[in-house]
């Protein structure tokens, strides 16, 4: 049975890129600021926009949406007043791991490597089989072949 | 040969009784005309005199000061289920049947040698399959393997082992359905302790049970459902002390029969939150690199992570907060033009001294944290990815108000740092207000 394959080796098994994404970042002032997030998240429910990879900041919130969305998330979102940025061309380089948060000391060395690889890390997050990183999308495929360089070596 | 697995848990043989009720099940699959192979837990839970717990207190407890050896607590945890195996195949064969008792060494269950939370890479079945050809059950010791470098050195599987165990051996003999008995009745939407009247899942797809497990579901661990997925053989979460159908474990997408397939929980967390605002932007990429190379090199995990123009922030499990705090408390980090010095909390006689001696001279990045942290998380195949997920699940916890420190997300699971004593609340709310009730079919 030393053929079989029974559970997934221990580190990273897969690196992929995906294109054609944007970064918002919310600067939202105010009192009660958990409120005026919900303000902005009904905002996008109700104008059908669909987002993924939120995080909340101390300015706000954070989120990522398809290039599609870009025209009617800066449409709602500067109607309603709410200042923020929007960042075009976008990549996510997806790290899948399984069982990453049992791993100690990966989710902070795949970001060492990140950084010393010289690219600008947009957004990041990780859920137990994974962690993202959204960068340019200029230098998602060079930074992606760097990762596989470090983790697989000269394995495609 | 139609070969059945069936795993209990510690509490499925915890007395005579439920011993009789496991053995007479481990009978009527063989009367059926099945060949059975019983997977076993150590016997009862924490305060049982073998269960795992127990062993641990009883060698940590030798001297609370010592760091406890890895190696050797895997050989006194695998004690447990050594003594479950033996009186388990005796109340076997006290109800006639043949059985014999294995370790998982025996059993040809192979590790990849990481003492404490070994993972499967092999199983040599030629032992089972040949006292299953005489006759005889084999009953075999969950949560165990040898490593494969050297068989001699036992390795235990980490938390909820025994199943992967009961999956592993499952699939390696290619059984027909692995059944996994506990104290419940099957995979419930969501932590009865939380919510009482939470209903059993009937079908789930392994991709969904697997996220529920890694999410905190404590019904049946993910990597046994992993493998299950990996082989295709047919799972099943039964209730050992009720005649319940259970949950049937399925290769196929049935979120048609619920939108949300459950609220989970999970972990004691402390979030760290570090205020990058005074650290000037062409200064920050060595900073962050410094402080992951530290985290990395001191194996300190984290959860949750995030990057925003105002700062960093992450979670680590309540058990390394010390380890981390040590390390990054009055952390200097050295600058051409000036060093910044890391302050948790209110300035601790560490970052004053450290002050003193560089004359006031290093810029202090405050880290401010949040203990008595957990997760609650939302898991639903066909939920995610349409427009006002978020706001739905946010708001209700707003309304309620349950403060959210950060948020993660994946393809069909979304999760939310949360004060650890709101977390049967939040849980309660959002099973309430998001779960639609299974359809039972």
């Amino acid at each position: 049975m030393k053929d079989m394959l029974f559970e997934a080796p221990r580190g990273v098994t897969e690196i992929e890129v995906s294109h054609g994404f944007a970064q918002v970042q919310t600067h939202l002032g105010g009192q009660d600021l958990a409120a005026t997030r919900l303000q902005v998240l009904k905002l996008l429910a109700d104008s059908n926009i669909s987002h993924k990879y939120l995080q909340l900041t101390p300015e706000g919130l954070a989120f990522v949406i398809r290039d599609a969305q870009v025209v009617p998330a800066i449409e709602v979102l500067s109607a309603a007043g709410f200042k923020f940025e929007l960042h075009e061309g976008r990549s996510i380089i997806l790290v899948k791991a399984p069982g990453i948060w049992e791993e100690k000391g990966m989710i902070a060395s795949v970001m060492e490597a990140a950084i010393a690889s010289g690219v600008e890390v947009d957004h990041v997050g990780d859920m137990h089989d994974r962690m993202y990183m959204v960068v340019r999308g200029e230098v998602a495929e060079d930074t992606a072949a760097k990762f596989r360089r470090q983790v697989f070596g000269s394995k495609p | 040969m139609k070969i059945k697995v069936l795993k209990f848990g510690g509490t499925s043989v915890a007395t005579v009784e439920a011993r009789a009720a496991a053995a007479q099940r481990v009978f009527d699959a063989r009367q059926a005309g099945f060949a059975p192979i019983a997977v076993v837990s150590a016997i009862g839970r924490k305060g049982a005199p073998y269960a795992t717990d127990t062993l641990i207190g009883e060698y940590r407890s030798v001297n609370p000061q010592l760091e406890p050896q890895a190696r050797e607590l895997d050989l006194i945890m695998a004690c447990g289920e050594i003594i479950s195996a033996v009186i388990f195949a005796q109340t076997c064969r006290s109800l006639g049947l043949r059985a014999t008792a294995l370790t998982g060494a025996q059993a040809g269950l192979e590790t990849d040698g990481r003492y404490g939370n070994a993972r499967v890479c092999g199983v040599n079945a030629k032992r089972i399959l040949s006292l299953l050809e005489e006759g005889c059950t084999p009953v075999i010791c969950g949560f165990q393997g040898a490593s494969e470098e050297d068989r001699s050195e036992i390795t235990t599987l980490g938390r909820g082992g025994t199943d992967t165990t009961a999956a592993a051996i499952g699939a390696a003999v290619r059984a027909c359905a692995v059944e996994i008995f506990t104290d419940v009745d099957g995979i419930k939407t969501a932590d009865p302790d939380a919510v009482p009247n939470a209903p059993t899942l009937r079908k789930v797809s392994y991709e969904e049970v697997a996220e529920l497990a890694h999410l905190g579901a404590k019904v049946l661990h993910p990597r046994s459902a992993e493998i299950a997925m990996r082989h295709a053989i047919p799972l099943w979460v039964k209730n050992s002390f009720s005649g319940d159908e259970g949950t049937e474990i399925v290769d196929e997408d049935v979120s048609y029969e619920h939108e949300l397939t459950g609220i989970t929980h999970s972990g004691k967390l402390v979030y760290l939150r570090f205020d990058l605002t005074d650290i000037l932007a062409d200064r920050r990429s060595e900073f962050e690199r410094r402080l992951f190379s530290l985290l990395a090199q001191f194996d300190i995990g984290l959860y949750m992570l995030n990057l925003s123009p105002a700062g960093i922030g992450f979670a680590v499990e309540r058990l390394q907060f010390p380890s981390a705090e040590r390390l990054l408390d009055g952390l200097l980090i050295p600058s051409e033009n000036e060093p910044v010095i890391l302050q948790l909390g209110s300035p601790s006689q560490k970052v004053q001294a450290q002050q003193t001696l560089l004359g006031g001279k290093a810029r202090p990045v405050r880290v401010e944290i949040t203990e008595g942290c957990t997760m609650i998380s939302v898991v639903g195949r066909s939920y995610f990815g349409r427009p006002g997920v978020f706001y739905s699940i946010l708001s209700i916890l707003n309304e309620d108000k349950v403060q959210v420190f950060q948020t993660a997300d994946s393809d069909f699971s979304v999760s939310f740092l949360i004060p650890e004593t709101e977390t049967h609340r939040a849980v309660r709310v959002l099973h309430d207000r998001l779960v639609v009730t299974p359809k039972i079919k």
